[in-house]
């Protein structure tokens, strides 16, 4: 089919109405007959579609919102500070020359967030903290004193030579919206200062009835609660608020401002310096003091106390820094995707494990989904709220009086005899002695199949589970209550593990060892966003909590305590920790790192969250693992019963053939042979008929027909002569011309076989004709075949061999197709033949295909195992599926 | 904006400002996939490619509103991710029970499982054409200029070889589309 462009033309006329009514009909009756042009038209709309459809992704691509990246701000070189009250100038990380030594000593601190808060008047100085006043002087940087001198001779006022040093490597790059140059330098548009030259000046117009995040052109971040504005009089702002900011990062900039980096008549180091004012039609208002603004100016390098400074400008239009505001150690919460809170190595172990099923490429999506799809095979998850020490819940254990003395307990046959396909469970029981005498314990698995038993011995209770093949199981074991107990609710403590699938319930030496993945998916998401939960700070935290043997706990106190400072917690965990462990949180509670944004964090909401979205995500892992489990064994088991239903056909199809073959093949299926009790056709003597006065007979009267009309008065009559007169004699002969057998009927002891006239109409055919005989004497099958020429010989001797009847048949198939039945025969045998070689490839090939598919459950499951050591810090022989574990049973005398 | 306007928009080939609406219900109908096993990844795309079949839907000037537009978008996600693991469980798992019954919540909503394959095969095909054809197509066959405009605005010399020009582009996609699809139903050729 070729569409060429006429056609390509009336098609599209058609589809777009651009064809006349005639044009139309005429089209119409074409495409009736053509199924090359409906393809054409098909093709042809589904192209228009196509098109229509990109079109409408690239718009779908173009308008989608961007995904959130303001993750960028947050970089570890940049400072935060919140800002709470109308500043005239902001000012951030001023601090006292001459911290080259301290710098040295907190490079290891590099990472911390420091940040600063400002809020006028409300809180007390804190001079105390650090004011090396005149040690200025021993900076002794060239570029920092030339600096420093050639403002001085700019700014004549200053009493003292200001030392400033900035740390800000960055050049002044201000592109600046335009403003008004005279009014600038000579009005107060920068909170009264005087400047050298016309301050680049940003404006940003906000609507204060939401957050703004405003990015400044030299990196400063400024964001803007909603509803941070007020007028004088406190009244909420909802117009439209313009940002008036001014950036002063480097030293440039400071000089060129004018912003001399003195506090009174001592030196300071600048980390940078910022002008904000929001003004609403020109006028000034405030900044709500409950409202803060969250300020990050960029620095390439943290210095350690650095202190926010308001700035005061004095009648000849200098700045003062005053009012130094000690660091307050506030946490800056970044967006979860931007932590990395699974154990380290991990990523590095699902990459190493690739492929997995489908999956040939690491990716995040994969590596946190097998990540927290280990929750349900990892651990049990206890409520926020208990004592986190991993123990599980109580449960109920039925007392009755069948046994009278444990050491009377003999392991019977569905009471929990030990086996080596069983992996041993085990609950520690308090019990005491006279309840476990009168004790039987039922267990249950709780899914059909699963059986757990047990048995008491020597004061253990060993519980057994059957494991399943393929290495994923669940199991959930419960006691359940005879009618007429003695006691109830006797206390059993079960902690443990599910590992690869099996669960070892055991008492204190194989605890709660890691984090449940749970744990940490629920908290990645909104509650917690605003928490010290998602900060870096608390990353670090766990990066080292992964690393600790029942971090549960730890990890279980930060959460349940995100309105204390992270430093309190810290301290906290430090206390229980022992060593290297412990002194690793000590140095984390030493940082005295607070908590984020003084937002009300509703701890109760949270908390509640946790606990209700813990218990969801692990009903959903757990789902998804027997899913998961399910899908495996489906299709093992799909794929036996595939094979055993080969292997079935296959035997029935053999029987049927079987049964085929012993009436045929050994009784001459195709032929009758008169003495065999099966035989109905060819009936001898049935179709003898007078008027043609020949003996042929058989079956197939059209056929006869056939050769029948050929013979006539000069018929050729070859004598058969079997020499055979005792026994039940039959011969046939072959008409070649219809590739058949006829049985000949028998004239005086002798067999008459009669053939066309020579040169008649078929005589060729018979030119090189055979008959076949056989017969049966005392069980013992005889053969005879004679091939001969009927124009040649009139007379023909049968000889007699005897055979079986495998090799009658042989020889029978032998003759060639002389036989449609006699080829059908022969096409059975062949087919038995193939059907025993398909059978075989096909189990073959299923068994292929179920080692292939054990073979990647278990790759598969060593590769989950592999990321469960990854996240766990016990020592792997710790909860060791194989081991043997049981636990005294404590008896309370 | 309402719905009715959202509709109006798209069926006057405005699609800005639906495209951003509707990609607020992104969050929600997120969280819903994830729950029914959709990964990040497909279930952007599955976001995307649902916004695409709702926008073809609207804007047929037939439509008829049964249901909110969100409600009929996420019915069209939940679909597209069923759709998504069906396909995928031949080669793993679905971790939950597939059920046949999410038509239900989708009035009015045909989906023509050949037709989306052949359309899906087409549009890579649309990417392998020249960029001449790709802008000549779109220009024609979703802005519906014409070929006035084309030639115009693509610097033909005459609107005859701009027509020729397009037919050929036709030509190729057709060819390969044609090839494609033997080849898709008979693997052994």
């Amino acid at each position: 089919m070729r569409a060429d462009l006429q056609t390509l033309e009336r098609i599209e006329a058609y589809l777009n109405g651009f064809m006349t009514s005639p044009e139309k009909e005429q089209f119409e009756t074409e495409l009736n007959n053509s199924n090359d042009l409906q393809t054409l038209l098909e093709n042809q709309k589904l192209i228009q579609q196509a098109v229509a459809r990109k079109a409408i992704m690239a718009q779908v691509h173009q308008f989608a919102p961007a995904t959130i990246s303001s993750i960028s701000f947050w970089t570890k070189f940049k400072w935060p500070i919140i800002l709470s009250s109308l500043l005239l100038v902001a000012l951030v990380g001023f601090s006292f020359v001459d911290m080259s030594q301290t710098e040295k000593e907190n490079n290891r601190e590099v990472e911390k967030h420091e940040v600063v808060e400002l809020e006028n008047g409300k809180q007390e100085k804190k001079e105390e903290q650090a004011i090396p006043e005149q040690s200025v002087s021993t900076i002794s940087s060239d570029s920092v004193c030339e600096t420093a001198e050639a403002r001085q001779n700019i700014n004549s006022i200053q009493v003292e030579p200001p030392v400033v040093h900035s740390i800000d490597k960055g050049v002044f790059q201000g592109i600046g919206l335009s403003f008004n140059e005279k009014e600038i330098i000579h009005s107060n548009d920068v909170g009264g200062l005087k400047t050298w030259i016309t301050p680049k000046k940003q404006i940003f117009t906000i609507n204060p009835n939401q957050s703004n995040t405003i990015e400044c052109e030299n990196g400063t971040v400024i964001i803007v609660p909603k509803n941070a504005f007020c007028t004088k009089n406190g009244d909420n702002i909802t117009n439209s608020v313009d940002l008036e900011i001014v950036e002063a990062l480097t030293m440039a900039d400071m000089i060129a401002y004018n912003l001399t980096t003195m506090n009174d008549d001592k030196a300071l180091k600048s980390g940078g310096m910022l002008y904000i004012q929001p003004l609403v039609n020109g006028e000034k208002v405030s900044i709500k003091s409950d409202r803060p603004m969250h300020i990050e100016v960029p620095t390439n390098k943290v210095v350690p106390d650095m202190v926010a400074w308001k700035g005061e400008v004095n009648a000849k239009g200098d700045i003062n820094w005053v009012e130094p505001k000690n660091l307050e150690k506030f946490l800056v919460p970044v967006a979860f995707n931007t932590l990395d809170l699974k154990p380290n190595g991990f990523s590095n172990a699902v990459e190493a494990g690739l492929p997995f099923k489908t999956y040939t490429k690491s990716s995040p999506q994969l590596i946190d989904s097998l990540y927290y799809s280990l929750s349900g095979l990892t651990s049990q998850v206890s409520e926020v709220g208990n004592d986190f020490s991993g123990k599980g819940k109580f449960m109920p254990v039925k007392v009755n009086t069948q046994l009278n003395n444990p050491s009377n307990f003999k392991p019977r046959r569905g009471d929990g005899s030990f086996r080596r396909d069983f992996i041993t469970v085990m609950k520690v029981i308090n019990i005491s002695a006279q309840d476990l005498a009168q004790s039987t314990i039922e267990v249950q698995g709780n899914k059909e199949g699963d059986f757990c038993e047990f048995y008491i011995q020597d004061n253990s209770i060993y519980i057994y589970k059957k494991a399943s093949k393929n290495g994923l199981h669940s199991i959930s074991i419960q006691t359940k209550c005879s009618e007429k107990e003695v006691f109830t609710n006797i206390p059993i403590t079960i902690s443990g593990r599910h590992r690869s699938g099996e669960i070892e319930y055991a008492g204190p030496s194989c605890k709660a060892c890691f984090l449940d993945p749970i744990g940490i998916k629920t908290v990645i998401s909104n509650p917690f966003e605003n928490t010290f939960i998602s900060t870096k700070e608390f990353e670090t935290r766990l990066k080292e909590l992964h690393t600790i043997p029942e971090a549960q706990k730890y990890y279980n106190l930060y959460i349940t305590n995100l309105t204390k400072n992270l430093y309190e917690v810290d301290q906290i965990v430090a206390d229980q920790l022992s060593d290297d462990k412990k002194s690793i949180f000590q140095t984390f509670a030493d940082q005295k790192l607070t908590n984020v944004d003084n937002d009300n964090i509703n701890q109760d909401a949270i908390k509640a969250y946790y606990n209700a979205s813990r218990a969801m995500y692990q009903k959903e892992v757990q789902r998804t693992n027997e899913a998961y489990r399910t899908a495996n064994e489906k299709d093992l088991k799909e794929l036996q019963s595939k094979l055993q239903n080969v292997e079935t056909n296959y035997a029935d199809e053999k029987a049927v053939l079987a049964s085929n073959t012993s009436q045929k093949s050994f009784s001459f299926p195709s032929i009758s042979l008169g003495f065999n009790k099966n035989i109905s056709i060819p009936k001898l003597g049935v179709s003898n008929s007078e008027s043609y006065k020949v003996a042929w007979n058989s079956t197939g009267w059209m056929n006869i027909d056939c050769y029948l009309h050929l013979l006539g008065k000069n018929d050729v009559i070859v004598a058969i002569n079997p020499q055979e007169k005792d026994s039940d004699v039959k011969v046939y002969q072959c008409i070649n011309v219809l590739k058949t057998v006829i049985p000949l009927a028998e004239v005086e002891g002798k067999m008459e076989a009669h053939f066309p006239e020579k040169g008649k109409e078929g005589s060729m055919e018979m030119k090189d004709t055979y008959c076949v005989g056989i017969h049966k004497e005392k069980e013992q099958l005889y053969y005879s075949e004679k091939q001969y020429n009927p124009y040649s010989e009139n007379e023909i001797q049968l000889n007699w061999n005897p055979v079986t009847e495998r090799e009658l048949y042989n020889k029978l198939v032998q003759l060639s197709p002389i036989n449609d039945v006699l080829a059908k025969s022969l096409k059975e045998e062949i087919h038995k033949i193939t059907l025993e070689q398909e059978y075989r490839n096909e189990k073959k090939q299923l068994e292929t295909e179920i080692q292939n598919l054990q073979n990647r459950i278990a790759k598969e499951n060593a590769f989950i195992q592999s990321l469960i050591d990854k996240i766990n810090p016990c020592d792997p022989d710790f909860c060791d599926e194989n081991r043997f574990i049981h636990y005294e049973v404590k008896m309370e005398q | 904006m309402t719905d009715r306007d959202l509709i109006t928009a798209i069926q006057k080939g405005e699609l800005e400002k639906p495209i951003q609406i509707l990609y607020k219900e992104y969050p929600k109908i997120r969280l819903f996939l994830l729950k029914e096993g959709g990964t990040d990844e497909v279930i952007q795309e599955i976001f995307n490619d649902s916004l695409v079949l709702l926008i073809e839907k609207v804007s047929n000037p037939s439509f008829e509103l049964t249901a909110k537009l969100s409600t009929y978008l996420t019915g069209i996600n939940r679909f597209l991710l069923k759709n998504e693991l069906r396909k995928k469980a031949n080669h793993s798992f679905v971790s939950s029970d597939f059920q046949d019954n999410q038509m239900e919540d989708l009035p009015n909503f045909e989906y023509d499982f050949e037709k989306e394959e052949k359309l899906k095969v087409i549009d890579s095909i649309l990417d392998t054409i020249q960029e001449k054809c790709k802008q000549i197509l779109h220009f024609f066959y979703f802005e519906k200029r014409s070929m006035d405009f084309i030639a115009e605005k693509m610097g033909f010399s005459s609107v005859q070889s701009a027509k020729t020009q397009k037919y050929k582009c036709m030509e190729k996609a057709h060819q390969l589309a044609n090839e494609s699809f033997i080849h898709h139903e008979n693997p052994i050729l």
